[in-house]
């Protein structure tokens, strides 16, 4: 079923290919936009304790071909965006894990569906697949779109639709399959009531959350109940500019068996001189890994220093960490724009530590392991 | 943060219009400049080239202006395809649609330098009208090219002015700014901008293609050009609101 699957897609995204390949009209603005990146990822990943033995070395690589459809104007919009790549070793292997984790899903095709002696696998996704309607006074959007709340870096508690993607240099956030209609306030202002619902709505995820600029303040509030956690959620997050930027962001959960809930809570500052951006960010996690998967552990730290060089080139490193647990990992990170419509990354992580699924802290298990890879983006 | 520099330059161009002044008195030329590059609102299509080193990148926009206060750039180009900015006074939002994400830039940001340039945010917002900020003297006549300018020294009278000084040559004959140099407070000359391209637009003449080059850095230079400008047309002001970022 998995190979037919993965069949359909490919025609799929040949058919979307070819239907657009005569081009858009030329007297006005096109009615559509095709769109899309191609990146290519070679690693090499280290995980010995000292040694230099062969099989201490790993290898990988992954080569992603993503599309981007948006169509329409005016009132009416749709959006259809994709994604298919060609894994092998590490990267293969990587997608295996998840595949077999709590972060699997189920309409993410792969294909052979697990390692059993493979060392080469092919993935594909729909990342969004919506329509929208706007109106002056409210938009609808309906469909697989990205539900994005919340003001941090790396953590934002209020985040409640999001699931991140972190097979990548960086994180991704994947789709939502929502519906969600959003009523402007004011200028600046709005009411946001999104619904995720399941088979049975009961367990479902839904969300008002009610934001606009007070004074010099981003500030919003939110309420939401989560079915399939049986428990109701209320939430807020604001960013202003006190010389640095600051910016919070927090939400309560109350189980429906009654008792205390729990809190996650992240805060940070970003400040620049120069050409250097520093930010730094604390993520309070009172929910353990039943709350957050990626980052299970209590106390939580993240910082990063940008410096960009020029136009052209840009070097950051970032560290996160979870304080009590002693997972974490640190990434030196370059950025090179080697041509008008091409970027290329190089870095360089160190990982130590991330027991059970905490996959945000590198995938270094209970060792140290080192990686370094290329990324090579084409946009058109 | 490479998208921030193209509307830096974009802002800067609207704001090089509000900068050039007229003849005699030095409030005449000024004023006269004002009559020229002035404007309730404005829509244009942009191209940005910037030049690093002999490489060089370009970047494309569709840009609606009200005012010096509120601003809303939505990039064309494949790469940027669909960041927006909105701007309404000292505030302004990206927003990036791959992420349906949307960043309030901070206050810093807004005085730092941007991707390794020396071109601000707050470059960007400064009000267009620099009889408020600025102290204006005439100081002699000079040529640019072939063209007659009045030399226009603006020295900022408020700390919000984003340089302590400006040097502005003005076209004797049209009233647009053709050259300008931009001075810190310690004296030193941070950047200058040549104007390429003068067009005639109803009634005014307009500055549509300049050229921006910064002295702290080697090798570098932007070229931002203007087409399809139409000033004074009615703009509704919802298209300066979060909806339409995020639309």
């Amino acid at each position: 079923m998995r190979r037919l699957a993965l069949i359909i897609f490919v025609s799929f995204l040949a058919s979307f290919l070819a239907c657009f390949a005569a081009g858009a009209p030329a007297q006005e603005a096109a009615p559509w936009t095709l769109g899309g990146t191609l990146s290519m990822q070679p690693l090499v990943s280290y995980a010995g304790a000292g040694s230099l033995d062969a099989s201490d070395f790993t290898y990988g690589s992954g080569t992603t071909l993503g599309l981007s459809l948006k169509a329409g104007g005016g009132r009416a919009r749709a959006e259809a965006s994709m994604e298919a790549a060609v894994l092998t070793g590490a990267s293969a292997q990587l997608a295996w894990a998840i595949a077999l984790s709590p972060f699997r899903r189920a309409d993410e095709l792969l294909f052979p569906a697990s390692a059993s002696g493979q060392d080469a696998a092919l993935a594909a996704r729909i990342r969004t697949l919506y329509a929208k309607l706007d109106f002056d006074w409210a938009s609808f959007t309906a469909g697989r779109q990205v539900l994005n709340y919340g003001r941090g870096a790396l953590w934002t508690p209020t985040d409640i639709f999001t699931e991140l993607d972190l097979s990548g240099i960086s994180p991704v956030r994947r789709g939502t399959d929502a519906l969600r209609v959003v009523v402007p306030l004011g200028v600046t202002g709005g009411l946001d009531l999104a619904a995720a619902p399941s088979l049975s709505p009961g367990i479902g995820r839904y969300a008002a959350r009610l934001g606009g600029l007070l004074g010099e303040v981003d500030a919003a509030v939110m309420a939401a109940r989560d079915g399939a956690g049986r428990q109701w959620m209320l939430g807020a997050d604001f960013k202003t500019d006190l010389v640095v930027g600051l910016y919070a962001d927090a939400i309560y959960a109350q189980p429906d068996a009654g008792g205390w809930g729990t809190v996650r809570a992240a805060a940070g500052a970003d400040w620049s001189f120069g050409d250097f951006i520093v930010a730094a960010e604390y993520y309070y996690n009172g929910g353990g890994a039943s709350a957050d998967l990626l980052y299970p552990g209590t106390h939580n730290i993240y910082a990063s220093l940008t410096w960009t060089a020029s136009e052209l080139l840009s070097l950051s490193l970032s560290v996160v960490a979870d304080v009590e647990g002693g997972a974490g990992a640190g990434t030196l990170l370059a950025r090179l724009s080697a041509a008008q419509n091409a970027d290329v990354k190089a870095y360089l992580q160190a990982a130590h530590g991330s027991a059970g699924y905490g996959l945000g802290y590198g995938v270094g298990g209970a060792v140290w392991n080192l990686q370094t890879g290329v990324g090579l983006e084409v946009k058109f | 943060m490479r998208l921030s520099y193209a509307v830096v330059m974009a802002v800067l161009l609207a704001g090089l219009a509000a900068s050039a002044a007229p003849a005699q008195s030095v409030d005449d030329i000024l004023s006269m400049v004002d009559a020229n590059v002035s404007y309730t609102s404005i829509r244009y299509s942009g191209r940005m080239e910037i030049t690093i080193a002999g490489e060089s990148r370009y970047k494309t926009m569709d840009a609606v202006a009200q005012g010096s206060s509120k601003a809303f750039v939505e990039f064309t180009n494949p790469e940027d395809r669909g960041v927006r900015y909105l701007k309404r006074d000292k505030n302004l939002w990206i927003y990036f649609p791959s992420e349906q994400d949307t960043v309030k830039i901070s206050g810093h940001l807004l005085k730092e330098g941007m991707m390794g340039s020396d071109v601000s945010y707050e470059d960007a917002l400064e009000s267009s009208d620099y009889r408020v900020k600025y102290s204006a003297a005439l100081k002699q006549e000079d040529t640019v090219g072939d063209r007659r300018c009045f030399v226009v020294e603006l020295s900022a009278k408020v700390d919000t002015a984003a340089y302590d000084r400006r040097v502005l040559w003005i076209d004797a004959e049209r009233y647009v700014s053709l050259k300008q140099e931009m001075y810190a407070k310690s004296g030193k000359l941070l950047k200058a901008s040549t104007t390429l391209m003068v067009e005639r637009i109803g009634d005014r003449w307009f500055p549509s293609s300049v050229e921006f080059v910064s002295k702290l850095r080697n090798n570098t230079k932007t070229v931002f050009t203007m087409s399809k400008v139409a000033l004074d047309v009615p703009v509704d002001d919802r298209q300066f609101s979060m909806a339409t970022l995020t639309k």
